[in-house]
């Protein structure tokens, strides 16, 4: 588990973290049930704040990519099994909101989107 | 070229134009003075002569000063190396090593000149003149060559100014040709060292500059291992064991400063017996003493600046945030300074001791006759009152000193540097007076300069009663005993009454007449409780100066 | 607020004159063990005095002081007994060995560790029988820090330790703060100019400009909550500058080629209601870095910007 941190393209600490984490576990060099660093080693080894990593681990624990053990450590999830509904439905929503912002900017209503929404060639497909 | 030459010399006299200026008025400023004032004031008893001549020397210090042109480059090493800013010009090495030592050179030598020709009244040859001023030529060079030399351990400095010196001397004798035994040559030869000498200082000079402009280490370290056996200096392979905080302050008060005040009497003292060894005069170790004495009162300013060479008091911070109390910081000072002045005072009592064993007795004098009158068991106790009365008064001077230096206030300084000239006057005064006075020793005492200014003023002595026990109410009070408490005082308090109360008992057994011995005692409460002030004084200006 | 044996450093309404010119101004701090607190702010801007109270070289004028509960200035062997420090000049004892100063210092500390000291001063390289003044100023800053930590302080003090020193020694400082948090919540203090570093180590930002504090919140919150956003200048007019003014957290309005720059100190959701009651009209909108914050709370540095 290798990490890297930069302070030059204004990306937050935690989420430099927990995207390296994301791609580490992807691309399947952090395999299912595997520890991930303490967090005090990944502190001292990256040199940031142990609370930036605590915050980090806490955030992909709440996104389902990792889970905590009593006592032990962080370990990697079965992702198929661990990803709620409801987790799923609020990134979506996330999504959504930052839809209708960039939306409302451009003056396209809400009810436009909804239709170019039905109107998608990825959402016919479903149909 | 002759801008950049003119901007150097620019530099070098603006930069120390308060020296230049002082050095340049002080000559003919006391002349005025002597030729219409003083003479008839002070001519009785100094010769003007003398006086102008001091005077002299004392500016032309000043100038030499002025001109010794070596720069604070680092913080580390306060006036060490030829100010690195100007190795930077574009001017070739021999240009900047010239100009400032020539400068130095010209104005020094035609200031003596000066005086000789115009301001005294000695005729001398042409010949003398240019010796005079060869002399100061060469040693300006010379003492700016090693000045410049970076990294140069302080011994060799010495020991290379020492052999430069010789070499003056040995030139000086042979052209004065002292003994009028050798040839006409002498004059010659003599000439001929004194020129090699200017000229070989300012060579190496440049040498020196060019190195250090190459940033070459210019480093010839004799190696003398045989001064490192002797223990001269702080052995560094083996570590002390320290069981607490106070105790390695202890040791870095000794070794970073008080160690300075027994060893400087130490070497006095050792330079002392020599040369009475070879049967040099009283007057010599008359001066010694003298010297002694200064440095005992100088010790003052070594324990409480914070860094040997170092002018200031504010108390550095990496003292200030060791994790002990204001009481114990202030303690290991005057702890320090204590066992320093012990030791030096040992120092101090072996010269006279060892010189009389040497030299034996001196012939008998008037004073001498008093002593026969007295019985021996009288002149004990009067020997053991001298030793105890000497060494509280060397402790209470520079304690006190250093007491009160340790606020870093300006105030302070001043009274300081008040108080003790005011000793030294007072000293000296008694030295003169008593140099001169026949009689027994209360006639001499009731005579001399420090017993009249105290007889007369015996208000001098209640402020110092008034002020200790003020001080020591003071203790009581929350903020004061927050800062030390009684308890801790204690054992300084017992050592003070203690010394008092033996020197009570031999002052009360010399019988002297009741008013003079009621008087000795009074003066006696008043030395040791100046000797315990410094423990309450010491604390509270640590505090002020450690919590701004 | 926090119960007062938690807090470590304590904090309330300090003021400081210096002839006349207020160094600190009405201070309030509060550090909790296990924290890491950044201090940032211009040259002269009051954090080395800050700092200058908390280890007891300062009377506290107005307000008060204390550490681990007590007052530095009364107490100065128990506060600075579990203190650590490191300033910028380690104005170390230069006539001494490295091994007589880390002699010296293991008198002072109940909590000195002989092996990790020896350890630290191993990791440095440096010869033991070397005197401090033959060092160069890297290596004395080494030298103070395997000082400063070698008996695991309660907290650790380093005032602009960095400056002027190269990565390396700067990477060692670094390290050694986090190692103070990591082992049992053990607190720092870090004040410095580079601002990379403090983004990295601290979870509170404490910035100071001339003398007060002008921002204090925890280091996430600083940078989630400082946004640029771009606005048309038509857009800009039909709002007025008025209402942009009136708009919550606002730190400053800049004009930059026909666009505004609206830099603002505000949580998502905050801002989110405040452009909608405007129906404000947004062209982009990024999270500030922490060189534009400190650009944007200091004011002389902002003149200078401008011209």
């Amino acid at each position: 588990m290798h990490l890297t941190i930069s302070q030059r393209d204004g990306v937050p600490l935690y989420l430099q973290i927990i995207n390296q984490i994301k791609q580490l576990i992807n691309s399947g060099r952090l395999t299912v049930d595997q520890e991930l660093l303490p967090i005090r080693v990944l502190a001292e080894e990256l040199l940031i704040n142990p609370n930036t990593v605590a915050r980090a681990y806490r955030e992909l624990e709440a996104e389902g990519w990792v889970y905590k053990k009593r006592g032990s450590g962080t370990f990697v999830s079965d992702q198929k099994n661990t990803l709620s509904d409801e987790l799923c439905k609020r990134q979506i929503k996330e999504r959504i909101e930052v839809l209708l912002t960039e939306a409302h900017h451009m003056n396209i209503s809400t009810d436009e989107v909804i239709e170019l929404i039905l109107n998608s060639p990825r959402h016919k497909q479903e149909d | 070229m002759v801008l950049m030459i003119r901007a150097l010399l620019w530099e070098v006299l603006y930069k120390n134009r308060l020296g230049l200026t002082i050095g340049l008025i002080i000559v003919p400023l006391v002349w005025l003075l002597l030729e219409t004032y003083l003479e008839k004031a002070i001519g009785d008893f100094l010769p003007i002569g003398k006086v102008s001549f001091a005077i002299m020397l004392l500016s032309v210090l000043f100038l030499y000063t002025t001109f010794s042109y070596v720069d604070t480059n680092s913080k580390e090493k306060a006036n060490e190396g030829f100010p690195t800013h100007i190795l930077r010009l574009p001017l070739p090495t021999w240009v900047l090593s010239v100009v400032p030592i020539l400068l130095g050179t010209v104005v020094v030598a035609s200031f003596i000149l000066m005086w000789i020709n115009v301001f005294s009244d000695f005729e001398l040859s042409w010949l003398m003149q240019f010796t005079i001023c060869s002399v100061a030529g060469a040693f300006i060079s010379w003492s700016q060559a090693i000045n410049w030399g970076l990294n140069t351990p302080m011994i060799q400095k010495v020991v290379l100014l020492l052999s430069v010196i010789a070499g003056l001397v040995f030139s000086v004798l042979a052209i004065f040709d002292i003994d009028e035994s050798s040839s006409a040559y002498s004059k010659l030869y003599g000439s001929l060292g004194l020129i090699l000498l200017l000229l070989s200082g300012y060579f190496f000079c440049f040498i020196t500059l060019l190195r250090t402009r190459r940033s070459d280490n210019f480093q010839f370290r004799l190696e003398l291992s045989f001064l490192n056996r002797l223990r001269l200096f702080p052995n560094n392979t083996k570590l002390a064991n320290f069981s607490n905080g106070l105790s390695a302050q202890y040791w870095y008060e000794w070794k970073s400063l008080a160690y300075v005040i027994p060893l400087t009497i130490g070497l006095i003292s050792i330079v002392e017996i020599v040369a009475s060894m070879f049967g040099a005069e009283r007057k010599i170790i008359l001066m010694g003493v003298m010297m002694m004495t200064t440095v005992f009162l100088m010790s003052a300013h070594f324990m409480a600046c914070n860094k040997l060479g170092s002018e200031k008091f504010n108390i550095l911070p990496h003292c200030a945030t060791r994790p002990l109390s204001d009481f114990d910081l202030a303690i290991s000072k005057l702890n320090m300074l204590a066992l320093g002045v012990v030791i030096a005072y040992l120092f101090f009592i072996s010269v006279p001791v060892l010189s009389i064993y040497i030299i034996g007795l001196p012939e008998t004098t008037a004073s001498s006759n008093a002593i026969e009158n007295i019985s021996l068991a009288k002149m004990i106790s009067t020997l053991i009152l001298a030793l105890i009365v000497f060494l509280a008064i060397f402790w209470a001077a520079s304690a006190n000193g250093c007491a009160i230096l340790l606020r870093d206030s300006k105030l302070m300084f001043i009274l300081n540097i008040t108080g003790f000239m005011g000793l030294g006057v007072l000293f000296l005064g008694s030295i003169i007076y008593f140099k001169g006075q026949p009689g027994d020793f209360e006639t001499v005492l009731k005579a001399s300069p420090a017993y009249q200014l105290v007889s007369e003023n015996p208000h001098l002595l209640s402020l110092i009663v008034t002020g200790a026990i003020l001080l020591l109410i003071a203790f009581l009070l929350p903020p004061f005993r927050r800062i030390a408490s009684l308890s801790q005082l204690r054992t300084y308090g017992l050592i003070c009454a203690t010394g008092l109360v033996i020197s009570l008992v031999l002052v009360w057994s010399l019988e002297l007449p009741t008013k003079a011995s009621a008087f000795a005692s009074y003066s006696l409460v008043n030395l040791f409780l100046l000797c315990f002030l410094p423990f309450l004084v010491a604390p509270i200006s640590v505090a002020k100066n450690r919590h701004r | 607020m926090q119960s007062a044996d938690n807090l470590i450093i304590n904090i309330q309404g300090l003021s400081r004159e210096f002839d006349k010119h207020k160094a600190l101004d009405n201070i309030d701090l509060q550090v909790e063990s296990g924290q890491v607190i950044g201090i940032v702010g211009e040259n002269g801007a009051g954090k080395t005095t800050l700092i200058k109270h908390l280890l007891g070289l300062y009377r506290a004028e107005q307000g008060s002081v204390s550490v681990f509960g007590l007052d530095p200035v009364n107490n100065p062997a128990e506060v600075l007994g579990k203190i650590g420090y490191l300033s910028e000049q380690p104005d170390l004892p230069g006539w001494m060995t490295i091994a007589q100063y880390m002699n010296y210092m293991s008198a002072f500390y109940t909590g000195w560790d002989d092996s990790y000291a020896s350890n630290l001063i191993k990791a440095t390289s440096l010869d033991i029988n070397k005197k401090i003044k033959s060092l160069s100023k890297g290596q004395q800053a080494r030298v103070g820090l395997c000082a400063a930590q070698a008996h695991k302080p309660e907290l650790l003090l380093l005032d602009e330790p960095s400056s002027g020193l190269d990565p390396l020694v700067r990477k060692e400082i670094l390290s050694a703060a986090i190692r103070t948090v990591v082992d049992d919540g053990r607190s720092v203090v870090f004040s410095s100019h580079f601002l990379d570093e403090v983004e990295r180590i601290c979870d509170h930002l404490v910035m100071f400009s001339k003398g007060k504090i002008v921002l204090s919140a925890p280091m996430s919150e600083v940078l989630e909550h400082h946004k640029i956003l771009i606005i048309g200048s038509d857009e800009f007019k039909r709002v007025g500058n008025s209402n942009i003014e009136k708009l919550p957290g606002l730190l400053r309005v800049k004009e930059k080629r026909g666009e505004y720059l609206v830099s603002l100190n505000i949580s998502d959701d905050l801002l989110l209601s405040a452009t909608d009651s405007l129906s404000l009209k947004i062209i982009d909108k990024r999270l500030m870095t922490l060189d534009e914050i400190f650009v944007c709370y200091c004011p002389e540095q902002q003149a200078v910007n401008g011209e």
